[in-house]
């Protein structure tokens, strides 16, 4: 049970702690005659991990970010719901986090500070504040790094500093723009088994965009193939894998999926080509 | 810093300051300048010690003018420069205008200050003021603008209010280009007040520096000259010394 007025209004006001629900129809967005997303249609359970997969360029990252509420399409709609309540985009958005590719830390702030941030604007009162960011801190096992600033840290911990301030405000929409990206593999691999572990807990909604296929399909239970740009759906796959350790990337279950998501890739990106 | 450190870097210019000294006073004695023209480092050096409590007064004042015209620029450049950024039209609207201001020459300007605020020490604060504000307002406007776009995303991902985005994002990305105008502002303001004083200074039980050089001058007492000048040069130089401490301590606080 939540302690009576102990948390921010604004920020809490519709505390539901269930995951969104998201509807896709038709979305399509320009930018002057570059046409990026065309007519994408698109649901999105509640408490479902989808992974984009597409061509750089293919706007899949327009895509994650007009979910996001950073950019509105030129036509179409996105809904949000919880349960059969439909929400407001304003309304829904208030828990929403992103995961960047760069991690953007205040450069100024220690990690604490950082991972405050979010719930410091939301007026957050200062005790609870740091009770709520040290616990996120430790979820992404930083603890001994809370006071550090982001240039004395490696680029996975810098990362995983970025990953607890998402998670501070307990979101329940979680977009993650090819968040591992710039990191080595190993490091990208401990990650992506932490962040799986964080989703099986919290069990938000969650949108990856990803170059990695082998990512797409540890991380994801659904996993969506973008054509080149203009991004259309080329295929939709559910992944069900019952082992989530970092050997199950040598599984032949776990490579059937990458072979078949990689065919329909290559295939979207030749006819791309041949149009 | 180490000991060591220190020496190595305030040797060199100690030991050129005294070099030009030790020059100047062989080229005056040996070309036999007069000293209404150029005098000697020794003979200034005795007018300072004679005179050495009213010319401390003369500096007290100078100093508290330049300091009290600094602050005051400090704080209105920032919260100028702060309000020019807050939209589009009115930082495109008056940004050129406040260039424009800057372009006018303050000696232009000084004796307009005397006949709104009168002869004293009010109109060299201004004087000081009106001079060192431009740099500080230019940096602030300048670091502002320069945050980087990725975390204004960030803060309006979060629906920061428009004040928190300026208190927690703006002001903290801004710190080292403002602080690069406080410095500028820094020997700007002892400028503004020493103009200030050559046309306001006059009144009061203490000259401050700039009547000090003028009256010393017209008694043709050049040594005189020099040795205001040389205070007027400290006062500044103190001033500059103390910004540049704090802006090291809070780049170093700000990570730039």
């Amino acid at each position: 049970m939540l302690p009576p007025m102990s948390f921010a209004p604004r920020a809490e006001a519709s505390s539901g702690t269930s995951a969104l629900t998201i509807d896709l129809r038709a979305v399509s967005r320009s930018y002057g005659s570059v046409h990026a997303v065309d007519a994408v249609t698109l649901g999105i359970d509640a408490g479902e991990f989808v992974a984009l997969i597409g061509p750089s360029g293919c706007g899949k990252t327009t895509l994650l970010r007009m979910i996001g509420g950073l950019d509105a399409p030129d036509s179409g709609e996105i809904a949000y719901r919880e349960h059969d309540r439909v929400l407001s985009a304003e309304l829904a958005l208030q828990r929403a986090a992103i995961c960047f590719q760069e991690p953007r830390l205040l450069p100024w702030r220690s990690v604490l500070a950082n991972v405050e941030l979010p719930l410091e604007l939301l007026g957050v009162e200062r005790d609870e504040r740091r009770e709520r960011a040290m616990a996120s801190i430790g979820r992404m096992r930083l603890g001994d790094a809370a006071d550090r600033l982001p240039s004395q840290l490696s680029g996975g911990m810098r990362m995983r500093a970025a990953m607890a301030r998402a998670l501070v405000t307990r979101p329940r929409l979680l977009l993650l723009d090819e968040p591992f990206g710039a990191l080595d593999e190993v490091t990208r691999q401990e990650l992506d088994e932490e962040l799986y572990a964080l989703w099986e807990q919290d069990r938000f909604t969650a949108v990856l965009v990803t170059h990695s296929i082998p990512e797409a399909v540890f991380l994801a239970s659904r996993c969506v193939v973008f054509s080149p740009r203009p991004a259309r759906v080329l295929v939709d796959r559910s992944i069900a894998i019952d082992d989530h350790s970092t050997s199950v990337r040598t599984s032949d279950d776990f490579n059937e999926h990458v072979r078949f998501l990689s065919t329909a890739l290559l295939s979207g990106m030749r006819s791309g080509r041949s149009r | 810093m180490k000991p060591d450190a220190f020496v190595a870097r305030a040797l060199p210019p100690l030991i050129a300051i005294v070099l030009t000294l030790l020059a100047w006073e062989a080229a005056v004695r040996i070309a036999e300048i007069p000293a209404y023209l150029l005098p000697p480092p020794t003979r200034v050096a005795s007018v300072l010690w004679d005179d050495r409590v009213a010319l401390a007064w003369s500096t007290g004042r100078t100093a508290t003018a330049t300091l009290t015209g600094f602050l005051i620029a400090a704080v209105l450049g920032v919260v100028i420069g702060s309000v020019l950024t807050l939209s589009r039209w009115v930082e495109r609207g008056l940004y050129p205008l406040t260039l424009l201001f800057q372009m006018v020459p303050l000696v232009a300007i000084a004796p307009l200050l005397v006949i709104w605020l009168g002869n004293g020490m009010r109109t060299v604060i201004a004087a000081s003021v009106v001079v060192a504000i431009f740099p500080v307002i230019a940096n602030t406007v300048g670091g502002l603008r320069a945050t980087d776009p990725h975390l204004i995303e960030l803060f309006d991902l979060h629906r920061a209010t428009r004040w928190q985005r300026w208190r927690k994002l703006g002001v903290p990305s801004a710190v080292p280009s403002m602080l690069i105008g406080l410095r500028i502002a820094a020997g700007l303001a002892t400028i503004g007040a020493l103009v200030g004083e050559f046309v306001a200074g006059f009144g009061g039980d203490v000259a401050p520096l700039g009547i000090v050089i003028m009256t010393s001058m017209r008694e043709f007492r050049t040594e005189k000259v020099f040795a205001a000048v040389g205070l007027a040069a400290l006062v500044g130089f103190a001033l500059f010394g103390v910004v540049s401490v704090l802006a090291r301590i809070a780049s170093r606080r700000f990570g730039a």
